[in-house]
């Protein structure tokens, strides 16, 4: 089954992807479940147009990048291993000085 | 990393945070509803109580400190970014019925447009202007936009009062004005503001274009943007300024400082206040939360805010050494969270002498520390610089006898203005050369006014006392 999300860009992380902050994406279908730390290496992909090391560090996001799930830190939700479900909101924000 | 070992032997060591997930669905610290984040060292909030500590934090920092008197007038200087925006929501909020007791201070609003650096069209600086000006519009407070090129035309402070009263055709005194602000009507969209002319944001492209490093680059960006603001408010007879610098944004201000030369100003770049400019007041007060604070309450209270790219904007990580040690303390503070805290206090622990008498750095007014006895360091570094560089300083104009004279006239010029400048304004402004006198009327001016100083007290040293015999 593919799955249905919204992924937001902000603080300066648009920058990396055309300036387009919402993207309304539809993942592909796949055997396990999706995971966070599956939708970043599917972002790096297939989003990320410039930089993608200003975004993402080893197979984590970059430090000072704070990802938001459904309105939540993700530190609260098992940050990578955690279960995208459908019409998830997932939300990156730069805090980083200049993006 | 600093170490201690206690009386039993065992040793101190940072937290480090263990990497293992955090149990999911845990519970506020205050309350019992759901945590939605995790803030200080490994503390969730819910969404209310993490609301009551933002706000406790900003309304703390400015009650303790008691620098701001009922009644007063303060500046904010708000640049659309993340930070600025809660700061100004922050204040709309005290100052609103909701709050327990209401702020007392009287806010003005400014904004420095700085696009006249970055390579965009017109029409790209005035979209960005537009929501700027439409923040600072529905937050209701007087807004006033003024924009970076300004401090071409702008003079020097009071202090240079000398050269005002000077005849008007003196070089120095020709096309000074005070700089422009241009207030915001309410019913404005932005475009009745004039953007400044090409001619001007062409100037002020190359004065920073001309320094090869962009760490220098930012730096003489940062310097002119708060001489700016502080001109500003002496224009309006306002004396505080407040900037929304977060605790994050001050730990790595602190390292960066260090590393770029201005290690003698970090109390002043990074304290709750810097008194530096004489009357006229910087106040941080949101330096106490940490920049994944401000943004989450940004996001939780859907308080807007503009992202305008800086000159860094994505370069490579090493691009500055602002950039570089922002990625070293970002990593260190994912692992050990806190991090940020140690260097601010760390940072809190030092202070200055009184700075009131001594001579300033005629670009960025921190306490001089160039004027070194002979066996300094700096001399030093300023010696072996000369023995090793193959500069051709001695370089021969290949015109006529009047140029050979002029030459040296600016060249004596030159010299006088690099030593009216502070080690970090040095280092930035170092491969200038020849071309000092492009910069800014204002540090002109300041630097021939501390020149007739030196001159007059070296005149008149005979008949004075000697401030360590006295």
């Amino acid at each position: 089954m593919t799955l249905r999300i919204t992924v937001e860009f902000s603080g300066g992380a648009e920058l990396l992807c055309r300036n387009v902050k919402k993207h309304s994406l539809t993942l592909p279908k796949k055997e396990e479940t999706w995971l966070i730390r599956n939708l970043l290496k599917w972002l790096q992909e297939n989003i990320i147009k410039e930089r993608p090391e200003l975004f993402i560090q080893g197979d984590t996001v970059r430090p000072g990048i704070l990802v938001l799930i459904n309105d939540a830190d993700w530190e609260l939700m098992g940050e990578l291993d955690y279960e995208i479900q459908e019409n998830d909101r997932v939300i990156f924000i730069s805090t980083l000085h200049g993006g | 990393m600093c170490e201690a070992i206690t009386e039993d032997g065992i040793e101190n060591q940072p937290v480090k945070l263990a990497k293992t997930v955090r149990e999911t669905g845990q519970k506020c610290v205050k309350c019992d509803n759901p945590g939605i984040l995790i803030t200080r060292i490994d503390d969730s909030f819910c969404k209310d109580c993490f609301q009551i500590y933002v706000i406790h934090k900003f309304r703390a920092a400015i009650g303790k400190t008691k620098l701001i008197r009922c009644g007063e007038q303060v500046i904010v200087a708000f640049s659309g970014g993340a930070n600025s925006a809660a700061l100004l929501h922050l204040i709309e909020h005290g100052k609103s019925e909701r709050a327990h007791r209401k702020l007392r201070f009287v806010p003005t609003l400014i904004h420095v447009d700085e696009c006249g650096i970055l390579d965009i069209t017109p029409d790209e600086r005035k979209a960005n202007r537009c929501q700027v000006i439409d923040l600072m519009k529905a937050s209701g407070f007087p807004a006033y936009l003024t924009c970076l090129e300004q401090v071409l035309v702008m003079g020097g402070d009071e202090t240079s009062s000398s050269v005002k009263h000077q005849p008007t055709d003196h070089p120095l005194a020709r096309d000074v004005t005070e700089p422009q602000v241009w207030m915001v009507k309410p019913d404005s969209d932005g475009t009745d503001m004039p953007l400044p002319s090409t001619s001007q944001t062409e100037r002020l492209k190359t004065l920073v274009n001309k320094i090869a490093s962009l760490t220098g680059a930012q730096d003489l960006v940062r310097q002119l943007r708060n001489q700016l603001l502080v001109a500003t408010a002496r224009n309006l007879c306002i004396t505080k300024v407040l900037t929304a610098e977060s605790s994050t944004r001050m730990a790595v201000e602190i390292l960066a400082d260090v590393a770029q030369g201005r290690g003698s100003q970090v109390s002043l770049n990074t304290g709750f206040s810097d008194t530096r400019n004489g009357d006229v007041m910087i106040i941080r007060p949101v330096r106490d939360l940490n920049s994944k604070d401000l943004a989450m309450f940004n996001k939780l209270f859907n308080v807007k805010s503009v992202f305008i790219p800086t000159k860094a904007s994505k370069t490579s990580l090493s691009s500055t050494i602002e950039k570089l040690t922002e990625t070293f303390v970002m990593g260190l503070q994912a692992d050990f969270p806190s991090t940020v805290s140690n260097i601010k206090r760390t940072s809190e622990k030092l202070g200055l002498a009184n700075t009131e008498t001594c001579p300033k750095c005629c670009l960025c007014m921190s306490p001089l520390d160039t004027r070194t006895g002979p066996s300094s360091a700096l001399k030093a570094i300023e010696f072996s610089q000369k023995m090793s560089r193959s500069h051709p300083t001695e370089k021969k104009p290949t015109g006529g006898g009047d140029n050979c004279c002029r030459d040296k006239g600016d060249n004596s010029f030159q010299n006088n203005l690099m030593d009216c400048l502070c080690y970090g304004c040095r280092l930035s402004l170092h491969n200038y050369g020849d071309d000092l006198r492009r910069l800014p009327t204002f540090v002109r001016q300041r630097a021939v006014h501390m020149t007739q100083l030196d001159d007059i007290k070296q005149h008149i040293s005979d008949f004075l006392l000697d401030e360590d015999n006295r």
